[in-house]
């Protein structure tokens, strides 16, 4: 399993002084795997390359996956331009992928709001349609595609059961798993356990990476420096059952970071 | 002064013909205004066909019902850091603003936009760009002589804060530009007599549920703890007179609703 940090932790500023931290900081704890988050403006496709062709002068062993833009996207919204420009975000990623050397993309699924749920058959033949097209593309490019779960209530992969669900729509691409976020499944009031227990283990051997970090998510500006211990917790169990390809320490703050890395560590 | 009440579309029973289903329902029950949702499978700005237009208009000008729009909000934001979602977001709201035009409606409410990390590490800068956002679509809905009404929010993610709206009035002075009054979202955030007072002078509408304090629940008014009783008294003495939308959980509670206000406003009138 490779262990790696999110670019999430160096956010802000600019492409060099982050590009520097960036490396810095993978050199210090031996690491060479990156999850890069693309957020525009602050992390493009232009700042990605010219980023990652400066880490390689000195960790010319960088591994990289890359996570596309995450956070209004829906694949399965009723309103066809948020469809359009989501999938278009993400086939650039999957390009964006392919052309700076990554090994995996990650995307977000879809959320299904109250209309979307009424007409969930029809959005779900669109969200099908859409995660085929996108594997294909991530399969010629020799790329995995994965899924990440979220907690709000109105996602399409949210609980145990909902990843059952959608391996049904992914059975048939070998290239196709899951990011396994556990801040975000603990906020759905679940657990490793529930999903090892509620989930096949054909479901389970897709779950090829795993973000920790603080709840409710990474992704999000949050305080809650006691869930260090949960997330932890929650991957340590987990491992018993699920051996995931990628463990990503995601966190705005490089003393979470660091924290959770050494509790790691230590475990395994 | 009679108090002006109004349907959401969100109320209907059928998603796929949400409209004409709740414009009946005004009809019948005697409403005097519509708001439609634009994000059922029926009204979707971009996709919304011409004879469904005619049907509506045809409809609701037949029985002297005044229409308006609340744009589609899920999945959009105006906020947006990213330009892609921040433009897309534009082109839906522009969307729903052409399309009062052909419905002879003059108000479309709109959602302010959402906070997520950029915005959660930067809000100021979040609110900059969300003011430039509807600087330029009033600019759009001036040229059909609309009003847009930012509405007040009180989810976890969103933008729509008292604080934020009372920026973008400042900051985007604008005939064109007022509120949409969400009782219910005032609600879960904090004190709806406190957001009415701070906003009260750019009131065009308002959306009118009941739900216990701290939450923004979709019941009949009088089934929750908010003072609608008081909030009636001040919309009487500041003479506001905007539509009152009904946006509660099903048809029956609107009526319950109008029931419960009318109440109130004859009981406060006769003192």
């Amino acid at each position: 399993m490779l262990i790696g940090i999110s670019s999430i932790q160096f956010f802000s500023g600019d492409t060099v002084d982050t590009t520097n931290k960036m490396k810095d900081f993978l050199m210090e704890h031996k690491l060479n795997y990156l999850d890069a988050f693309l957020i525009p403006p602050f992390l493009t496709g232009e700042k990605l390359r010219e980023m990652i062709n400066k880490m390689r002068e000195n960790l010319s062993d960088l591994r990289i996956t890359l996570r596309a833009p995450s956070f209004a996207e829906n694949l399965t919204s009723i309103l066809k331009g948020i469809r359009e420009v989501t999938l278009e975000e993400y086939v650039e990623t999957i390009k964006l992928a392919a052309e700076v050397g990554a090994e995996a993309v990650i995307i977000k699924p879809g959320m299904m709001f109250h209309i979307e749920k009424k007409c969930r058959d029809k959005m779900l033949d669109i969200l099908r349609e859409n995660l085929g097209f996108l594997a294909d593309l991530a399969s010629r490019n020799n790329l995995l595609l994965l899924l990440e779960n979220y907690y709000y209530p109105y996602e399409v992969l949210r609980r145990a059961e909902s990843f059952s669900y959608i391996y049904e729509f992914i059975k048939e691409y070998n290239n196709v798993g899951f990011a396994l976020n556990i801040p975000h499944l603990l906020e759905t009031r679940s657990s490793t356990d529930y999903l090892v227990k509620h989930c096949s283990k054909k479901v389970l051997s897709r779950i090829k990476l795993v973000y920790v970090g603080l709840r409710p998510s990474p992704w999000e500006k949050s305080n809650f420096i006691q869930s260090i211990t949960h997330s932890y917790y929650e991957f340590i169990k987990l491992y018993n059952w699920v051996k995931p390809d990628y463990l990503v320490i995601a966190s705005i703050d490089a003393t979470v970071t660091r924290l959770l890395m050494d509790y790691i560590r230590e475990q395994l | 002064m009679k108090l002006l009440y109004g349907l959401s579309s969100s109320l209907a029973d059928s998603y796929e013909n949400a409209v004409i289903e709740t414009i009946k329902f005004a009809i019948q029950n005697d409403f005097k205004v519509v708001e439609i949702f634009c994000e059922t499978p029926d009204v979707l700005p971009d996709e919304i066909s011409d004879g469904k237009i005619r049907e509506i208009r045809e409809l609701a000008n037949s029985y002297n019902l005044r229409i308006q729009l609340h744009a589609p909000f899920h999945s959009l934001n105006l906020s947006s850091f990213n330009p892609k979602i921040k433009n897309v977001s534009m082109k839906i709201i522009r969307d729903t603003i052409s399309l009062a035009y052909k419905l002879e409606s003059s108000l479309v409410t709109l959602h302010l936009g959402l906070c997520f990390l950029p915005c959660q590490l930067d809000r100021k800068k979040a609110l900059t760009i969300l003011a430039d956002s509807i600087t330029d679509l009033l600019k759009f809905a001036k040229n059909y002589n609309i009003t847009l009404a930012i509405e007040n929010r009180g989810g976890r993610l969103d933008l729509g804060r008292l604080e934020d709206l009372l920026f973008i009035l400042e900051t985007v002075s604008h005939e064109n530009l007022g509120i949409t009054f969400d009782v219910v979202q005032a609600n879960a955030v904090g004190d709806p007599l406190i957001y009415y007072e701070s906003l009260k002078g750019n009131i065009v509408n308002m959306h009118i549920s009941d739900s216990p304090r701290g939450k923004s629940l979709l019941l009949a008014v009088g089934e929750g703890e908010i003072n609608y009783r008081e909030l009636v008294r001040r919309i009487i003495k500041d003479n506001i007179n905007v539509p009152l939308i009904f946006e509660v959980s099903n048809k029956d509670k609107a009526i319950q609703s109008r029931a419960v206000l009318e109440g109130y406003f004859k009981e406060i009138k006769s003192d």
